[in-house]
């Protein structure tokens, strides 16, 4: 059995743009562009960048919601023969969808509000497990337990809960299929500072209890170095940094990485004066660079010629996966 | 100033919106949460621009926000809010460095820092807050407290009073239940 649950290979997702007479596509967005890694069974695998950049897209991607352009995703089941998801027809993929849960990242928006809770979480062992009536009421009941919440609520509407009380709804309804891969799609970016530890608290209990593997996307670095073990770091839909999590923030290699971790604020005054001096400059430039260039270049403080006319390749420095042409030397 | 707002990223309208504030050569700027929406590079800019222009026009800012670290990226003073009081105030390193009320001390506890010590778990504040028309007798966030003092805390509502270099609005610090602590 392979140790990794997920394996992801030159995946790619172009959207078309359209647009001049009877609507001929002009151009693309390259929206993931040549994405390859791999998620280890049990981990917490961190994807962060800033939007635009694509993490969005690639969980949708590995969701199946979209159908890459591009690349292939093998997904391992425990005990389970490797699946190619890109591949797979609307039948296989619905069973793949007990295995591979979302949670998504508006807890306002992802549950509807003219459902009651036992529906919301249970609609899916309707069909799945054919559970309806008490059976699925003592199912529900338990998965309510499991986060946090109690059983009582089973009959009320999201709008009578709280930010944080409807993402725990969220989370049972992801854990309804006893998922073995949860991608969290900005799962806590939308919650207080309070609720938003007790919500990591609780994704990382249900991890221990159901052994579950997350692919969690974020744009606030704190919360993927508390919760992450390893981290990609994307940029306009490529995959700039790979590295464990101590590596990454201790020692960063990409000058996006730095750049990024640079603009967080940190709650130290102490640390203002500091932290400006080293800021750089630039937001995400919309689809103007050229696509065999270094995407970073524009905004990049040490960017050379040699950056801007051609792709930089992906070098291995220390275990870490950097796309620069500098890696290492800078 | 041709391009539709649709065009214009989310930095760029946040711009705009600044320099419309702005047109009237305001004293005071109210900010509320004016980088929440916006990716951490574009939130720095932000930040830094607001820093600089209140310097260059000479004017006095009021920044709304719950994210800690923005507060010690731009502040000099902070007044930390709970249910619709002030439970704590003082100079921003005063604050972050020393914070006396629970509430304070709780929140800067929850929320994971880069390069910080690391914890298995967060320390959250347990509950949440209480509805408004269900508001605790006495002291506010005696509920979700770690400190709470039966028979003080639900009792009466604590003031705000000056300790040391700032106002803190809790029980803890009144000298007459100096014996009880």
């Amino acid at each position: 059995m392979s140790d990794n649950i997920l394996e992801v290979n030159g995946l790619s997702m172009h959207f078309p743009l359209s647009g001049g007479a009877f609507r001929k596509s002009t151009s693309v967005v390259r929206a993931v562009e040549d994405v390859s890694f791999s998620v280890k069974r049990g981990e917490t695998f961190g994807v962060v960048g800033e939007s635009g950049s694509g993490k969005t897209t690639l969980g949708r991607c590995i969701m199946r919601i979209l159908t890459p352009t591009a690349g292939t995703i093998q997904y391992t089941g425990k005990a389970q023969e490797p699946v190619e998801l890109v591949t797979s027809d609307d039948s296989l993929l619905r069973t793949i969808w007990r295995d591979i849960r979302m949670v998504f990242q508006d807890p306002q928006s992802s549950l509807n509000p003219r459902l009651p809770v036992i529906e919301i979480v249970g609609q899916c062992l309707r069909k799945s497990e054919k559970l309806s009536g008490s059976a699925l009421a003592d199912r529900v009941s338990t998965l309510l337990t499991n986060v946090g919440l109690r059983p009582e609520i089973l009959h009320r509407y999201p709008g009578a809960f709280s930010g944080g009380q409807r993402q725990r709804l969220g989370i049972a309804r992801a854990l309804a299929t006893n998922p073995q891969l949860v991608v969290a799609d900005e799962a806590v970016s939308a919650l207080d500072v309070s609720i938003q530890a007790q919500t990591l608290n609780l994704m990382q209990d249900l991890q221990e209890q159901f052994e579950l593997t997350y692919i969690f996307i974020a744009h606030d670095l704190a919360v993927v170095e508390h919760i992450c073990d390893r981290v990609a770091v994307m940029y306009l839909g490529q995959i700039v940094e790979l590295a464990d999590k101590d590596e990454l923030f201790n020692n960063p290699k990409h000058p996006y990485t730095r750049a990024l971790l640079n603009a967080v604020p940190v709650p130290d005054p102490r640390k203002r004066p500091e932290k400006r001096a080293r800021r750089g400059a630039g937001e995400i430039p919309s689809g103007g660079v050229r696509p065999d260039a270094c995407q970073f270049a524009p905004r990049c403080p040490h960017a050379q010629d040699i950056c801007r006319n051609s792709s930089p390749p992906e070098k291995q420095i220390d275990g870490v996966a950097v796309l620069c042409h500098f890696a290492g030397e800078i | 100033m041709s391009p539709i707002h649709s065009s214009l990223s989310g930095g760029m309208r946040q711009r705009a919106m600044i320099a419309m504030a702005l047109s009237c050569q305001p004293r005071m700027l109210i900010a509320d949460e004016p980088t929440t929406a916006l990716d951490v590079t574009t939130q720095a800019q932000i930040l830094d621009l607001i820093a600089d222009l209140k310097e260059e026009f000479d004017m006095s800012v009021m920044l709304i926000t719950h994210d800690l670290g923005v507060v010690a990226e731009v502040a000099e003073d902070v007044a930390v809010m709970y249910m619709g009081k002030v439970v704590e105030r003082g100079d921003v390193y005063s604050v972050f460095e020393n914070p006396k009320h629970p509430y304070t001390q709780a929140l800067l506890e929850s929320v994971p820092r880069i390069g910080g010590v690391r914890k298995k778990r967060l320390p959250a504040i347990k509950g949440m807050v209480p509805h408004p028309l269900a508001r605790p007798s006495g002291c506010s966030f005696r509920t979700r407290c770690e400190r709470y003092m039966p028979g003080v805390c639900d009792r009466a509502e604590p003031e705000l009073t000056k300790q040391g270099e700032s106002e803190v609005a809790c029980f803890l610090y009144s000298s007459e239940l100096a014996d009880v602590r």
